[in-house]
């Protein structure tokens, strides 16, 4: 059984770099650029591909990347404290192992970052998280990469090739 | 003859002004037969001017007109109970009087309505006669919406099919609202609609009882000026994101007119698991305002939909659904 924590809070040390209109009445962009630009840097360290940096204007910033494949994605919220949300996968099971190293990956490489601090995860159903507080974003037996990797896909193992039979001669 | 007849048209007149006033039946102007009965030409046709075609016309009509009361009657009884749904969920909700502005929320407003039936009472058992009237005044009207009788006939054949047709469609919804209510389920939604929404959105001061400071306080209670809550999110998963002007349109943007931006955060909040945070500006102090952080209530996946949701999309949604559109159509064509 695994369990998964994909809400994150933390302090840093990120200037407020939120643009606002002339009359500083409205905001122009969102704040946390710069903080969601480090941690999309965080996550090529351990092979992450960034695929694309939006704006949520007056939300947060959005990063879709891509790991080993699966498609994934964080909302980050520059704000006190600061909000991560790792996005879950869209698929098969499957992708479930290599999602959780990536949460696993990010948070011993925010962990190793000077630049954040008190770093604690959380459960999220899509809407609320939990109240009680972790360190790690996931328990549980997780695969490796390798064996992730070398366990073929159900629609492989459907329609992948069969032993080639003896030929008579 | 003209000079006998011109006070009783006068009489006629003042008799129908008050409907002339409250309706738009399309029934042609008195000011003709008038000049017909003093012996002016007639320029009608023959469908205009036969008595038993517009009798029989109408009649048809009329029933025409019942058919489409009963499914009018119908949708505002839809519509009562999603809004009187509306109302006992925000009533039961603990946060409602969180979220709401002072004297915006359901309590406060079953309150205020309480208060103006009291006070309604009140002055009537100081002023009976001002009861009588508007019994009276009632009745009247329920006459004529609902009796052709009340009204004379049309001019022409197919004002008098309209007069009845609305006649006809009165009473096809009062035929509805009367069996609805008898077997209670019409009576709610009737009683809710006499709410009426009522109290300003409260001052910094509130905001200052949350620990903000005057300034930031003064910042949030001023108009909210911002982009507002989106439906559907601006950034949704590509398969369904809007295009951006359906994006921005008022189908899909929550914005209510003239609400504070303390208001609007929180509302923001309660219906939008994916807002949080608002930045302040540096020349009130900087720092955010965070939903969490003031421990604002989040809204479940109905209530959510049901708050968060644009009053244009709501208003659509409603008359596309309305069965006694048809009807409404017909009387706005003719």
């Amino acid at each position: 059984m695994i369990t998964i924590r994909r809400y994150a809070e933390f302090g840093c040390d990120f200037p407020d770099d939120t643009i606002w209109d002339a009359e500083e009445t409205s905001i122009v962009q969102t704040g946390g650029k710069n903080l969601a630009e480090s941690i999309a840097e965080l996550t090529t360290r351990f092979g992450c591909v960034i695929n694309e940096l939006e704006d949520n204007l007056e939300h947060c910033w959005e990063c879709r990347f891509s790991y080993e494949g699966l498609e994934l994605g964080f909302h980050v919220y520059h704000a006190e404290p600061c909000i991560l949300i790792v996005d879950q996968p869209l698929g098969f099971k499957r992708h479930f192992p290599l999602y959780c190293h990536v949460l696993m990956e990010l948070n011993q490489a925010m962990r190793r970052d000077g630049r954040f601090h008190d770093l604690e995860w959380h459960t999220y159903d899509g809407t609320r998280e939990g109240k009680e507080a972790y360190e790690v974003p996931v328990v549980g037996d997780i695969p490796e990469i390798d064996e992730i990797k070398q366990k073929p896909s159900f629609l492989k193992r459907l329609f992948g090739a069969r032993k080639a039979r003896p030929e008579i001669e | 003859m003209a000079a006998s007849q011109s006070p009783r048209k006068g009489g006629i007149l003042d008799d129908i002004e008050g409907w002339l006033d409250n309706r738009d039946a399309n029934v042609e102007p008195i000011d003709a037969a008038a000049s017909q009965a003093s012996g002016g030409p007639d320029a009608r046709s023959w469908l205009d001017r036969s008595l038993v075609a517009k009798t029989a016309g109408g009649g048809i009509a009329g029933l025409a007109g019942n058919v489409a009361g009963v499914g009018r009657g119908a949708w505002h009884s839809v519509e009562g109970l999603g809004r009187g749904a509306l109302f006992l969920s925000r009533l039961v909700d603990p946060y409602d009087p969180i979220t709401s502005g002072p004297g915006d929320s359901a309590r406060d407003q079953l309150l205020n309505a309480g208060k103006s039936v009291f006070d309604y009472a009140k002055n009537g058992i100081a002023n009976p006669a001002s009861v009588v009237a508007d019994v009276k005044n009632a009745a009247r009207k329920l006459y004529v919406d609902t009796d052709p009788r009340a009204t004379p006939m049309a001019n022409t054949f197919g004002g008098e099919m309209a007069r009845n047709f609305n006649v006809g469609s009165n009473q096809g919804e009062l035929g509805w609202d009367v069996g609805t209510s008898l077997l209670g389920s019409g009576l709610a939604p009737k009683a809710l609609r006499l709410l009426d929404v009522a109290g300003e959105a409260g001052g910094s001061a509130r905001f200052v009882g949350q620990g903000f400071t005057p300034a930031k306080a003064d910042y949030l209670a001023l108009p909210y000026k911002g982009m507002g809550h989106h439906l559907v999110p601006r950034n949704a998963w590509k398969p369904i994101r809007l295009p951006q002007p359906l994006s921005d349109s008022s189908f899909n943007v929550l914005k209510p007119p003239g609400m504070s931006r303390g208001d609007f955060y929180e509302l923001h909040y309660a219906v939008d698991p994916r807002f949080y945070t608002a930045r302040l500006p540096r020349a009130v102090g900087g720092g955010v305002w965070n939903g969490k952080t003031l421990t604002l209530p989040r809204y479940g996946p109905v209530s959510r939909v049901l708050y968060g949701s644009p009053a244009p999309l709501k208003a659509a949604v409603g008359a596309a659904g309305a069965s006694g559109a048809a009807a409404d159509a017909f009387n706005g064509d003719r």
